[in-house]
């Protein structure tokens, strides 16, 4: 017995010991941060001035006196960049080369821990840099997911068009990078990279590639390729999301001369999903013709009876109910009959009255 | 006959003392790889790129679902803070669940609602009477359903979720307290991983006496009740650490009801909520899973290390007692119900790891934790009770529990540290000490009695689940098994 | 002289923006929520409100609405841009109905806020 007491007593005191210890950190570490954000609050007040002089450029004691100002001054340059563009981000940036923050942030795309790569290829693309778009372009490929994510974000930001194609392949690697970030990184390059996405469009790498293009010229509202919009919407050996996304896109570009082939893609059996975004992509170019194929296809009564058929309907009800005055008209006159017919169009109607209507409904 | 009942009760002694000392070496092991996991996330802080999130036209939209039974106190708090998110697209689906007090008014007031055909997007059974749906007219997107109350919160959910039209759904209380970054960051999950993940959540920390306004927390604060206190350290461990260690693994069995979101058409595969369930979130996550994980298809739920969400947890000992009954009563629904995916490799470390721990520990830990009080009891009583040796062994399991509570906060302190007034820092410190003398027995003899009321009827009474009148305590409808330890 | 209002949670931004306004010669307020924000345009009545909209304790928006609304026929016509991270159509849309005189979205030039300060008041009140 004695023996396992002596164990029983060590076991106690070493982990009280550990405890005592953990309590020491917290008491040091909570009086230390107190005192260092009060230096790092004053700091920074000293320091803002500085930075304000110096965006404008003409101050050259102010540029001076930025390259030997202690690290804080880094923090607070970076915290300012991600909301600034033009002129003043590009000044900025500039503070930072001269810094050496740039230099460092690119040496440190090759770190050990994820992180570190992810966290500098943030401020490179943050600090505006096109010199390191063949580093960034190569994190794309990255082991890990998360830097991947971020080396797509800091291409977008750092502002080289050049850019957009190794951003295009990465939606379809092994290693890939997800839609949802290429595209934001492509919008954030902006017009520049419309030749390439229209590119993706004709011969693309992949048809993620392809249908991501396609979502983004229609966002672009780039006119110069409804041409082969039109194609991608038609074709139906085109695979379906390549479709949807074209369809989408025409709508967004708003041109009449889609309507007839988004009649078709709203006739033909098959993806409601499709079907659907044919109805919304009508509503949005609102034209006579489209409002007629909506009204056709929302009353049709050879239409099927699933809920995907009862979707599509309900969608050209919203679609039409979304066009102003004439595809309210049009909607308003099954909303009166009995059935779902007319309950999808009191939905729709009711749902999309603007304030003022909707409370002089109230009141009458 | 006395040899043979000492070598039980010596059994038992030393049984229950080893089952305490490996929960609590299970409990630090979660906390040192979950300390990890936090601290690498807090790495990334600034690099995850959320502004492109909130700037994207491609970025999905989210459907928040809220429930709301009674909720004139806080609800236009909640409606206010959730509508102020900043997130590119969402709109709110407040369900007015039987309400009789002003609920509906003062939404109707402030919102100028009027009523709209509903355009329903699943059809989602829901046992509750459809009264009317309304639309806001001030040109905020929200939409409120009035239904009849069958006292159940998965009731208004599936209502909610009938009419959600944006492809994630976000589960809301009515009495959360949301960060204004809360849908951006379990949204970015979605974004950066869209085929495989189905749900995100977040930490949940608890805001009694915290600062609030309009429905976001302006400052937290440490409440001056010993008993809220010990809860504060008891959430920061389960889900500051345990949750996060857990997701590490792809074995997140619960996002809580608190706050959580999901791909909404996989939740309508589902059937939406359980309403038989009383742990709902947990059944929602569990069932995910084991229709999406059985069929092969991918099905990850990603828990973000950071705070989303405060909760108001109960003040009173009555109160905290049906809450956690009724966790552990739902524990036990649960695990009964998936009991095919207990230790079954199909379901990965869900299966394998997750699962059987919940059995043990969650469980079943009570049964062991009162039995073994009551024969240490017994052996004292019968003078078979050596008490050197038994003061020596308790001063083991008393220190290993002192060093886990003191991690926890710990790591509260050199990440996060939302607490800045040392005063507040010292009473977290005490409270987890307090935690291990006094609470954790008394939580052991609420979760048993949870355990045999599920027992004793599979089928719940729900009568015994309606609000109790507490309007700032008492988290009912808010059934997350938030606390329950380690999870 | 020619007095601005500027409203903006994030101390950063709102200092730059009251920095590169105050260099054009005008009188800078700051103020860090919507509610002292509104307070303050009632109590100075400013010729321009640079205006946030996400802020705590009442959004920008609602001070908007607020200040067209407002018995004071100045306050109510008073110039206000809204200098937001909200960028979507419908947003922008949302924005101008409240009553927004021009719509800035963040990140933003603020060479380019500036002439649209300058735009947005009568000729001549800034000087530069």
């Amino acid at each position: 017995m004695s023996g396992l007491s002596l164990a029983a007593v060590v076991a106690t005191a070493v982990l009280t010991g550990a405890t005592l210890l953990l309590l020491a950190a917290v008491t040091v570490e909570h009086a230390r941060r107190g005192r260092r954000q009060a230096r790092d609050a004053a700091r920074r007040a000293e320091l803002t001035p500085l930075v304000y002089a110096a965006l404008d450029g003409d101050d050259e004691d102010a540029q001076a006196g930025l390259e030997h100002a202690p690290a804080v001054l880094d923090d607070l340059v970076l915290d300012l960049l991600p909301q600034l563009r033009g002129a003043d981000r590009v000044a900025l940036g500039g503070v930072l080369v001269r810094r050496g923050v740039v230099a460092r942030a690119a040496a440190d795309l090759s770190a050990r821990a994820p992180w570190r790569r992810g966290r500098a290829a943030a401020l490179l693309g943050n600090a505006a840099d096109t010199a390191h778009t063949a580093a960034l372009t190569a994190l794309l490929t990255d082991r890990s997911a998360a830097v991947r994510c971020a080396a797509a974000r800091a291409l977008g930001k750092a502002g080289d068009p050049e850019a957009a194609l190794p951003l295009l392949r990465a939606l379809s690697r092994s290693r890939r990078v997800p839609a949802g970030v290429i595209g934001m990184a492509l919008l954030d390059l902006g017009t520049p990279v419309l030749p390439a996405l229209r590119a993706a469009l004709a011969a693309p790498p992949s048809a993620a590639a392809q249908a991501l293009a396609a979502d983004l010229l229609g966002l672009h509202g780039d006119l110069e390729a409804a041409g082969p919009l039109l194609a991608r919407a038609a074709g139906r050996v085109q695979p379906l999301t390549v479709r949807r996304s074209a369809v989408t896109a025409l709508g967004r570009l708003g041109s009449p001369a889609a309507t007839p082939v988004l009649a078709t893609v709203l006739a033909e059996p098959g993806s409601p999903a499709l079907r659907r975004a044919a109805a919304e992509a009508l509503g949005r170019i609102g034209d006579d013709a489209a409002l007629a194929v909506l009204a056709t296809a929302f009353t049709d009564s050879s239409a099927g009876s699933s809920s995907g058929d009862a979707a599509v309907r309900a969608d050209c009800a919203d679609a039409l109910a979304g066009a102003g005055e004439e595809g309210r008209e049009l909607l308003a006159a099954s909303a009166w009959s009995s059935g779902p017919l007319g309950e999808a169009a009191r939905a729709a109607l009711s749902n999309r009255a603007r304030p003022r209507e909707a409370r002089a409904r109230t009141a009458a | 006959m006395r040899e043979f009942l000492a070598d039980v009760v010596t059994t038992m002694n030393w049984g229950v003392l080893g089952y305490v000392l490996v929960l609590d070496a299970s409990m630090l092991v979660l906390v040192v790889v979950g300390a990890r996991t936090v601290a690498t996330t807090l790495h990334w802080s600034g690099a995850e790129g959320l502004d492109r999130v909130f700037a994207s036209p491609l970025t999905p939209g989210i459907s928040v679902l809220v429930p709301a039974h009674d909720e004139e106190a806080g609800v236009l708090d909640t409606l206010a803070a959730v509508l102020a998110q900043r997130y590119p697209l969402l709109e709110v689906v407040l369900v007015d669940d039987g309400s009789t007090d002003r609920t509906f008014d003062l939404v109707a007031e402030r919102y100028g609602l009027t009523p709209v055909t509903p355009r329903w997007r699943a059809d989602t059974p829901v046992e509750g009477e459809v009264l009317s749906v309304h639309r806001a007219t001030t040109g905020d997107p929200l939409t409120v359903v009035r239904k009849t109350s069958v006292k159940r919160r998965s009731d208004a959910l599936n209502a909610a979720l009938n009419l959600a039209r944006h492809p994630l759904v976000c589960m809301v209380d009515a009495d959360s307290l949301l960060e204004p970054d809360a849908l951006l960051k379990v949204a970015r999950p979605f974004i950066e991983d869209p085929d495989s993940v189905v749900g995100t959540g977040g930490v949940i920390r608890t805001a009694n006496a915290a600062v609030t306004d309009r429905g976001a927390v302006l400052e937290p604060r440490l409440s001056r009740r010993w008993l809220v206190r010990i809860q504060a350290v008891e959430y920061l461990r389960s889900f500051l650490l345990g949750r996060t260690t857990w997701a590490g693994a792809d074995a997140l069995l619960i996002i809580s009801g608190a706050f959580g979101l999901f791909r909404r058409d996989a939740v309508v595969e589902v059937g939406g909520l359980d309403p038989r369930s009383l742990a709902e979130d947990a059944e929602l996550v569990v069932s995910l899973r084991e229709h999406l994980q059985g069929a092969g298809r991918p099905c990850r739920m990603v828990f973000v290390p950071e705070t989303v969400c405060w909760t108001e947890v109960p003040e009173t000992w009555s109160v905290l007692g049906r809450q956690r009954q009724r966790w552990s009563h739902g524990l036990a629904q649960l695990l009964w119900k998936h009991r095919r995916m207990v230790g079954n490799p199909r379901f990965g470390a869900v299966g394998l790891l997750a699962l059987p721990f919940f059995l043990v520990f969650e469980l079943l830990g009570p049964v062991v934790e009162v039995v073994g009080l009551a024969s240490v009891v017994v052996a004292a009583a019968l003078g078979m009770l050596d008490p050197g040796t038994a003061s020596l062994v308790a001063g083991v399991a008393l220190a290993l529990g002192l060093l886990v509570s003191t991690s926890v906060v710990a790591v509260e302190e050199f990440t996060f540290h939302r607490y800045r007034s040392g005063r507040d820092l010292t009473a977290l410190l005490l409270a987890g000490a307090l935690e291990n003398v006094g609470y954790r027995q008394v939580h052991a003899w609420y979760r048993l009695r949870g355990l045999l009321a599920a027992l004793a009827r599979r089928e719940p009474v729900w009568t015994a689940m309606p609000r109790t009148g507490f309007t700032t305590a008492d988290p009912a409808p808010a059934e997350a098994w938030e606390a329950i330890r380690t999870s | 002289m020619t007095h601005v209002l500027v409203v903006d949670d994030d101390p950063a931004i709102a200092s730059l923006v009251a920095f590169k306004i105050g260099r054009m010669g005008a009188r800078v307020s700051v103020e860090a929520d919507g509610e002292a924000g509104l307070a303050a345009a009632r109590q100075l009545r400013p010729d321009l409100v640079v205006l946030d909209w996400m802020m705590p304790r009442m959004n920008g928006l609602e001070v908007c609405a607020a200040l067209r609304a407002d018995a004071d026929p100045q306050l109510a016509s008073v110039p206000v841009i809204l200098l937001t991270a909200k960028a979507q159509e419908s947003d922008v849309e949302r924005g101008f109905v409240a009553g927004a005189t021009d719509y800035v979205v963040k990140p933003f030039s603020p060479r380019e806020l500036v002439s649209r300060v300058t735009a947005a008041l009568p000729p001549g009140a800034l000087g530069a």
